[in-house]
């Protein structure tokens, strides 16, 4: 039934947009219409906890409906190449995560460019972190990297999908202190755990999230952020190993190109005031928040296109 | 842990959270019993209207939910042939045929109570023995899933009523629609003919739909009768003629329960197969397994006490590992990091009352079961009976495509599912059945990910690759549990025919 009436909204929304068009681009008072804020990925996953708790104070500060719409498949790519077509009017985002948005179009056919989704806040990212069992021998990374070194693609690190965060974070470190492992990828990162836990893989490259919620079972060895993080105190960076990996999935919310400056602002501020209030009981569950307006995460955007061309390059997985 | 144990139980047993549950079993039943509406959808929902409750009455509400719903997909396998959930393909291969047979009432009140007796047994197991039970989530490797699949694979052999090679011949098609979208390992598209829109795969429930609810229609609408053939002129049964049939077998529903438990807490695996691996058993072991596939309520109490068992067994990984066991459960997992708790081993320990007053609430809402579907289940079948054919086609042909429509907002679905409807129907009149295509498309992908993945960690850790599908003692148990589902049915046809000789030898 819902989906019948937001169908009629949709039509609704495009025939206001396009008699916006003929008049006049001042749209000022934006937003006026139910919001529809869609989720790529399933129910449960990291993206929908975050939109779960983003809807009722969006609603409360924008004065609409706020709509959580799932579209997912293809690993988020389903849903971001649904947001690519759909009207540029500021009514409907999503969710999105880097690198997915950023690797995808790379290695396939991915049905969206890079270029064609418009970042317009990142609101927190998950800093990789390279985790063993409490009773494994590898005390420290040094521990682990000489014993990858000993017998080269003998040590397993698991984690989620291919060319994913996890992966890439792993390839980094694979790169940086010249070592091999076998990456095992998992179709998603509950299965991980019981993975680790029960010794089907030697180590998990997972998100801060994963790390946080489980410290009772796994051992942090090292961080790939660029300073010590609060939520793993005494843990090191790999950078102060001396190992340069540092690598994140970055979350925020994307719309297709072209939406109007105003109508960007409105969606900019109202995310950023959660982002905020919410930044200290985001950081109890293992996100990292941080605040990039549009500039900030075209910049990131660009910097890690550069440096996932290469990677995945030498992976052989370049489209 | 007893302090803890009572003081849930206290909290369960509150005026709210006995409302709870009757709200969540209501909305679960009318969520189950109407294919595409999916019990994830309807917690995924729900889970900003728990955020002004106390957790606990929060995951009360949407463990409720979540039990009533895997039930409730028993009414429409009864009563249309559709399994209204993934977990209740089973229920057709008996329930349907009782409905035929005039039986449909007291099916529905068999699942009822099969569902009950096996939600309680599971509840009960899981309060007693939570961290044994989670040692086997663990020992859970990708060679053990590969082998799991291949287990869920062989009861094809099993099913199939009729030709073995038709069997085989629906689960290598299921399979094979199991691979379109993004690999899972390799991340490459497969089969997406251009359209990218297809690199999600074909979600399960659009083919369920497409496989079940659409050739029930055609054949409905060709075949102008008034109303279903569901025969209802036995009028209403008794509860405890459902009661008596259900607690005669005490051996079948104590398998199914225990089947249902274990199976849902692998996670992944989860209940869509644990319903199957249940009825495979019930009909293996009894003396007469011809008469199953043809109306037997043994059948429907297997199917339906396993599934409802597993779910209980799918909250023991989500409570002891925050690993959720099913994808419901992976929104509850979301509801309680909202919260603020941390599931794993310290949960236990630092909210008892929250994890066994949520597990015990899932008790009061299997025997909330009993109420709602022995009311529910009467209105709904004499409603179904009363509908004619004529409004009751388009009525569940609506509501097919909405179900197919909202499981992504996708158009291309609704087209899926009326392609694999149509094929459907066809290709059953040269005897392929739904079920089989079923068990390939949700065993395939399984299967692949832990033959890929075990190849991997055997590159890894032994000479031969493949030595790792066969370096655990799990493994080698599922292989023989393999054997035992693809050889039983040969044994048992040779048994009956040397005794027959026997017999007319005489």
């Amino acid at each position: 039934m819902s989906h019948t009436v937001l169908k009629a909204k949709s039509l609704a929304l495009a025939a206001a947009s396009a008699m916006a068009l003929m008049s006049t681009p001042a749209l000022a008072d934006f937003p006026s219409g139910t919001i529809t804020y869609l989720n790529p990925f399933s129910p449960g996953g990291e993206c929908d906890i975050v939109q779960r708790m983003q809807q009722n104070p969006m609603q409360e500060k924008m004065g609409v409906d706020v709509v959580i719409e799932y579209r997912e498949g293809g690993g988020g790519a389903v849903g971001w190449s649904h947001v690519k077509d759909q009207p540029a009017d500021g009514y409907t985002f999503a969710c999105f995560s880097i690198p997915h948005i950023i690797a995808q179009p790379m290695t396939r056919d991915a049905g969206y460019e890079t270029d064609e989704l418009h970042v317009l806040y990142t609101y927190h990212s998950t800093p990789q972190v390279l985790v063993v069992r409490n009773d494994s021998p590898f005390e420290t990374l040094e521990d682990f990297i000489e014993a990858a070194q000993a017998a080269p693609g003998s040590i397993t690190v698991g984690g989620t999908g291919t060319a994913s965060g996890n992966h890439l974070a792993t390839v980094r470190l694979m790169r940086a202190a010249d070592i091999t492992v076998t990456w095992i990828p998992f179709p998603g990162s509950g299965p991980t755990i019981p993975a680790l836990q029960g010794g089907h893989v030697t180590a998990l490259m997972t998100n801060s999230t994963m790390a946080v919620q489980n410290s009772d079972h796994f051992r942090p060895l090292a961080v790939a952020t660029e300073e010590q993080i609060d939520m793993f105190p005494g843990v090191p960076t790999f950078r102060e190993l001396g190992y340069d990996v540092v690598e994140a999935i970055y979350r925020g919310a994307l719309g297709p190109r072209g939406i109007p400056e105003e109508n960007i602002e409105v969606i900019v501020s109202t995310l950023d005031e959660i982002n905020r209030e919410q930044d200290e009981r985001k950081q109890e569950m293992g996100f990292q928040p941080v605040f990039y307006g549009p500039d900030e995460s075209a910049e990131l955007i660009e910097r890690l296109k550069v440096e996932y061309e290469e990677l995945l390059g030498e992976l052989g997985m370049l489209n | 842990m007893i302090d803890d144990l009572l003081r849930g139980l206290a909290a369960v047993l509150t005026f709210d959270s006995l409302l709870l549950v009757a709200i969540g079993t209501t909305v679960g039943l009318f969520v189950g019993s109407v294919p595409g509406l999916t019990a994830t959808m309807a917690l995924a929902l729900l889970v900003p209207f728990t955020f002004t409750m106390d957790p606990l009455s929060g995951m009360v509400l949407l463990g409720a939910v979540y039990t009533s719903s895997m039930f409730g997909g028993a009414f429409t396998a009864i009563l249309i042939n559709t399994p209204g959930t993934p977990g209740a393909i089973a229920t057709t291969l008996d329930g349907y045929p009782m409905a035929k047979n005039g039986k449909a009432e007291l099916a529905i009140l068999v699942a009822t109570v099969a569902s009950v007796v096996g939600g309680l047994i599971a509840v009960i197991a899981v309060i007693a023995m939570a961290s044994p039970l989670t040692d086997i989530a663990i020992r859970f490797g990708p060679a053990q899933y590969f082998w799991v699949a291949v287990l869920g694979l062989s009861l094809i052999a099993a099913l199939s009523t009729g030709s073995l090679f038709k069997g085989l011949l629906g689960g290598a098609l299921g399979m094979l629609i199991g691979t379109i979208g993004i690999s899972p390992l390799g991340g490459e598209s497969r089969f997406l003919f251009g359209y990218s829109q297809l690199q999600g795969g074909v979600q399960l429930l659009v083919a369920l739909i497409g496989l079940f609810a659409i050739p029930e229609l055609i054949r409905l609408a060709v075949s102008a009768t008034k109303s279903v053939d569901v025969d209802y002129s036995r009028g209403s049964e008794s509860l405890l003629h459902a009661i008596s049939l259900t607690v005669r077998r005490p051996w079948n529903v104590l398998r199914s329960s225990i089947i249902g438990l274990v199976i849902g807490i692998i996670p992944g695996a989860g209940n869509n197969v644990a319903g199957l691996v249940a009825y495979n058993e019930a009909k293996r072991s009894d003396k007469n397994p011809s008469s199953f596939g043809k109306g037997n309520a043994q059948g429907v109490v297997a199917s339906e006490a396993s599934n409802n068992a597993a779910v209980a067994g799918s909250v023991v990984p989500l409570l002891t590992l925050g690993v959720p066991g099913s994808p419901p459960a992976a929104v509850m997992l979301g509801a309680l990091m909202l919260h603020g708790i941390r599931p794993g081993s310290a949960l236990f320990a630092e909210s008892g009352t929250l994890a066994y007053g949520f597990i015990l609430s899932l008790g009061v809402s299997a025997l909330a079961l009993l109420v709602v579907g022995v009311l529910g289940g009467r209105l709904i079948c004499r409603a179904v009976c009363a509908v004619p054919v004529t409004y009751l086609v388009p009525g569940i042909a609506f509501m097919s495509i909405l179900g197919a429509y909202s499981m992504r907002n996708s158009i291309i679905d609704v087209f899926i599912m009326i392609g694999i409807g149509i094929f459907a129907y066809l290709v059953r009149h040269i005897g392929l059945q739904p079920a089989p295509i079923a068990l390939g498309l949700i065993l395939g992908p399984i299967a692949e990910q832990g033959f890929s993945m075990s190849m991997l960690r055997g590159g890894a850790v032994h000479d031969v690759p493949a030595y790792a599908l066969f370096d655990n003692w799990m493994s080698w148990a599922l292989i023989a549990m393999v054997f035992v589902t693809l050889f039983w049915p040969i044994l048992q046809e040779a048994r009956r025919k040397k005794t027959e000789a026997a017999e007319g030898s005489e």
